[in-house]
């Protein structure tokens, strides 16, 4: 490693470059799926390689490679330089970087159990115990998956970073399918199930078979359920639905360079203007408490230092409900610090690959749960309170808009709440509304007992689109009054 | 690294099928090379070149199978791959819907794939690209933001049965985003595997004429709209449909359209008349690959023929079970058009919307297709056959099924990318006039 990255950092240097790093990473991936009574696929995957970023002249260039030699780390060293100077006429603004403490150290996922020394006929077995619980609860079919990623890092830099790590993703979910021949309908249900940035004893704890007997039921319940009346509701969401929310809503419009226009072409900008920081009222002032932590226990964007070479940290995102800071880089803090008045390093640098240009990232982004005082207060609480709602339980249909104001998100089991009791179970329900009236329209968050992390492996941004892994954490919470569609169609 | 031709990918499949013991083996290779910039803020942001490597083996022992990956080629992680795939096939349980590797195939040529120009493109020519834009808007006072991205790859594919299969394709792929002071937005782009024909200037010159047109854009309340749809809209959710085709599923009961299985038994219309779709390898406009994953031959085949169904892809072991020939799944979408310009379209509308793009498309139910999305970048208002204004975005909700039924006009079909693609799937569609399309509510987004 030190020889390689001896090689890019001179090379990078002796052709003008005046910052260059390097990036050689390992990832390991395997993931085994089910269907009904039947293993359908067991996949190992393995790939390696190595990226060089320079700055020459404040313009980045950046080149990558799957073979590893001194050779090809000098000669793709020396295109990213070339790179860099094919744009430089188009360059306006110099690119610089804040200073940061010198990073030399190394960082590993703490897990108890390595998900990759789990045999094969193990995660097999789990699965097909899945399966079966379903079918044995009136599942016409389910398809179950457990999927393990390792990530095996070293960087080093101009600026003396020398830091290895080792980031443990695993996540194990189902799907199941019920069919009514008599009616032609159907109707699917997802695991609640998350990714987790931990080892097996995340999937080893997790009560999936228990889980997949539930589902089975629920989801022929779903065929049988009343379709919702549509209009303004209050609604009650469980932590396994809202991280989604929290992810759209909150997570992507905090982002720094989508506010500032950077991802304008494709992931879009943000309602989150500069001029809003430490100004905008997000939500409500009594429950909306956001914080950002790369540092979070088993969160998926855990790490040690980003992909700049930074110690990752924790930040309040909405504090009292106000906008209190972007998600950052280390040369957004050199160009925008001052302005915004804001120059913490936060460390949201990654790439989701060797051969990715390392941008901004989402951190694990969680709204904190409230303090009631050591007192147990959940969905029953919410519930005994509202006279015409639905509560939400898990992630569904998702979408909203490019500046992340206009969003509408479904579920996989929704049930109606009339009168203060949770009553039948509902279909065809999407909730629609305006991210600020939404989070000014929250009135009650549950206690710490509730909190759980849920999150993706896919969150998708840039050009072209890198994929990152990121949790989002809350306890169970209650909305006031809003706008429920019907999304029963005839064709 | 040079290119893997014809014959070095041979030779590497050559290697991995003699280290392998397993009864029966397939594998596969794709070499590739990227390059590609992107500007923001009317400035570059960040540019880089990668060139990857799958190395890709499946082993079969009977009905067990498993498959391992690598991106390494020299000889000792070949030899590696090889002995992986086989111990998690030795060690997976059996699997009976494990169909045998295929022997040797006839495939049909596309020759549109591949370019020798779009082969040999480098950042230069990204950042002449690039160049032009931000000149163009910074004249107009806009601020750009895009994407350019080159590619070149190879697809080799082997089996212990006899099978080679080789092929290389390249292609561009543009895009911008043009952002006015005063609320506009205008978005063009596109992609083709030739650099001969491709205009990235006529994109630019788009992108900024609807940003310049769409500023200060106003309410109209949310309803059902007559709308114009660019074949870039129409493509995005078109494709969507093509999901339910899966026979499967349609015999499971778990598609769209397996409530219209005696409709389609009776060889009756589920769409317009209008509406034919097909997939083709060797279209010129929109080329595709001519194997699958599997290396079954992809041919021209009609899945929508004048509002008919008449083909739906078959799995080879359903298709082994239920009696039928196996179809691979689409891999190209060409949809045949009619002869009215979007002015035609505009023409003839009293009152409706003219869109430039969606966004955000998602399934919200499988049952109808229904799916949710958003405009963006230039929706304007249609009164008396003419446009006369811009109007804030929308949100939609709407199943592909109801757009193909209510078709009025169709254009001429052109090369698309969607909104969420960047490198260049292989889709081709005409603009759409179409009747009672269903918007929910507004977006206050720019």
């Amino acid at each position: 490693m030190q020889d390689l990255a001896a090689v890019a950092l001179e090379t990078a240097r002796s052709k003008g470059a005046s910052y260059a790093d390097i990036r050689i990473n390992r990832y390991r991936q395997q993931s085994v799926f089910a269907r009904e009574d039947h293993i359908q696929d067991a996949a190992t995957e393995e790939r390696y390689g190595f990226g060089v970023r320079v700055l020459v002249d404040g313009v980045w260039g950046f080149a990558a490679s799957a073979r590893v030699s001194k050779e090809a780390v000098a000669r793709l060293a020396t295109e990213a330089v070339a790179i860099a100077r094919a744009n430089r006429a188009s360059m306006r603004e110099p690119v610089e970087l804040v200073p940061i403490p010198q990073a030399v150290g190394t960082w590993k996922t703490p897990i108890l159990k390595d998900p990759f020394a789990v045999s094969v006929q193990s995660k097999a077995d789990l699965l097909l115990a899945i399966n079966a619980a379903a079918l044995k609860a009136g599942a016409s079919f389910i398809t179950s998956g457990i999927f393990c990623t390792e990530e095996d890092k070293a960087f080093a830099s101009t600026d003396g970073c020398d830091i290895t790590q080792v980031l443990t993703r695993v996540w194990p979910l189902f799907q199941i399918t019920v069919v009514d021949k008599a009616t032609g309908r159907f109707a699917n249900r997802f695991s609640l199930s998350t990714p987790s940035g931990t080892g097996w004893e995340y999937i080893e704890g997790y009560p999936l078979v228990e889980e997949a007997g539930v589902a089975a039921q629920q989801c022929r319940q779903k065929l049988a359920a009343k379709s919702v009346t549509p209009g303004k509701k209050d609604l009650v969401l469980s932590p396994e639905h809202l991280w989604l929310t929290i992810h759209e809503s909150i997570g992507h419009p905090t982002e720094l360079d989508r506010a500032l226009g950077y991802e304008a072409n494709f992931a879009g900008t943000s309602f989150v203007t500069p001029d809003q920081l430490g100004k905008l009222q997000y939500g409500s002032a009594k429950w909306m408490n956001v914080v950002a932590d790369k540092t979070q226990k088993d969160g998926l964007a855990t790490c040690g230092y980003d992909d700049d070479g930074v110690k990752t940290t924790e930040f309040d995102v909405v504090k009292d409900g106000r906008f209190v800071g972007y998600q950052t880089i280390r040369e957004q803090v050199a160009r925008y610090g001052k302005q915004l008045g804001d120059t913490r390093l936060k460390a949201c640098c990654y790439a989701d690959d060797f051969a990715s240009v390392p941008f901004q990232r989402m951190p694990n982004i969680s709204l904190r749960p409230y303090d009631w005082g050591g007192k147990k207060v959940g969905w029953e609480q919410m519930v005994a309170d509202v006279k015409d709602g639905v509560l939400i339980e898990g992630a569904g249909s998702f979408s909203i808009d490019q500046q992340r104001y206009n969003f509408q998100f479904g579920g996989q089991v929704f049930w109606e709440i009339k009168n203060g009791k949770k009553g039948a179970m509902l279909r065809d329900v999407a909730y629609q509304a305006r991210t600020p009236q939404f989070w000014g329209s929250l009135d009650m968050v549950g206690s710490p007992h509730f909190y759980k992390l849920g999150g993706s492996f896919f969150d998708g941004k840039g050009q072209p689109v890198q994929t990152n892994s990121v949790s989002h954490g809350a306890s169970w919470c209650r909305f006031r009054s809003v706008n429920v569609l019907n999304t029963g169609r005839k064709i | 690294m040079s290119f893997l031709s014809d014959a070095e990918a041979k030779h590497i499949t050559e290697k991995l099928l003699a280290s392998a013991t397993a009864p029966e083996t397939r594998v596969y290779l794709n070499p590739s090379r990227k390059g590609n910039t992107r500007f923001a803020l009317n400035d570059v942001t960040t540019s880089g070149f990668a060139e990857t490597c799958i190395v890709q083996v499946t082993s079969f022992y009977g009905l067990k199978r498993g498959s391992a990956q690598t991106n390494q080629y020299d000889d000792q992680s070949l030899t590696d791959v090889v002995h992986r795939a086989e111990e998690i096939a030795r060690l997976a349980p059996e699997d009976p819907e494990t169909m045998p590797v295929l022997g040797p195939q006839t495939y049909t040529a596309s020759p549109a794939l591949f370019s020798a120009d779009a082969d040999q493109l480098t950042a230069d020519y990204r950042g002449k690209v690039v160049a032009e834009a931000l000149a163009s808007a910074r004249d107009k006072g806009l601020e750009a933001a895009g994407f350019v991205q080159n590619f070149s790859d190879a697809d080799a594919l082997a089996t212990s049965k006899g099978l080679f299969a080789y092929r290389r394709t390249t292609g561009v792929v543009y895009n911008l985003t043009a952002r006015s002071k005063d609320g506009g937005s205008g978005w063009a782009g596109g992609t083709s595997n030739s650099v001969a024909g491709f205009d990235p200037s006529s994109m630019t010159a788009r992108a900024i004429d609807i940003a310049l047109r769409s500023a200060k854009a106003v309410a109209l309340e949310p309803g059902n709209y007559t709308v114009v749809l660019p074949p870039e809209c129409v493509a995005d959710l078109a494709s969507t449909l093509l999901n339910g085709f899966d026979q499967r599923q349609v015999d499971e009961g778990r598609s769209f359209l397996s409530q219209f299985q005696k409709q389609m038994a009776d060889g009756q219309k589920l769409f317009s008349e209008k509406v034919t779709i097909l997939s083709d390898p060797a279209s010129l406009v929109a080329p595709s690959n001519n194997f699958d994953a599997e290396g079954q031959p992809l041919r021209h085949t009609e899945w929508i023929s004048n509002g008919v169904v008449k083909a739906i892809s078959c799995s080879r072991y359903w298709a082994k079970k239920t009696g039928r020939e196996a179809v691979p799944p689409a891999e190209n979408l060409v949809m045949a058009g009619g002869t009215s310009s979007v002015d035609e379209m505009v023409a003839s509308t009293k009152r409706g919307l003219l869109l430039t793009r969606f966004w955000y498309v998602r399934p919200v139910d499988p049952q109808t297709a229904l799916y949710t999305g958003l405009t963006r970048d230039g929706c304007f208002l249609i009164e008396g056959g003419k446009v006369t204004r811009p109007v804030k975005n929308f949100r939609w909700n709407e199943t592909p099924v109801k757009m193909l039924r209510n078709i009025e006009s169709m254009g001429p079909t052109r090369r698309v990318i969607t909104s969420e693609q960047d490198l260049g799937s292989a889709l081709a569609f005409p603009a759409l006039k179409v009747t009672d399309f269903t918007f929910s509510s507004l977006s206050d987004a720019i």
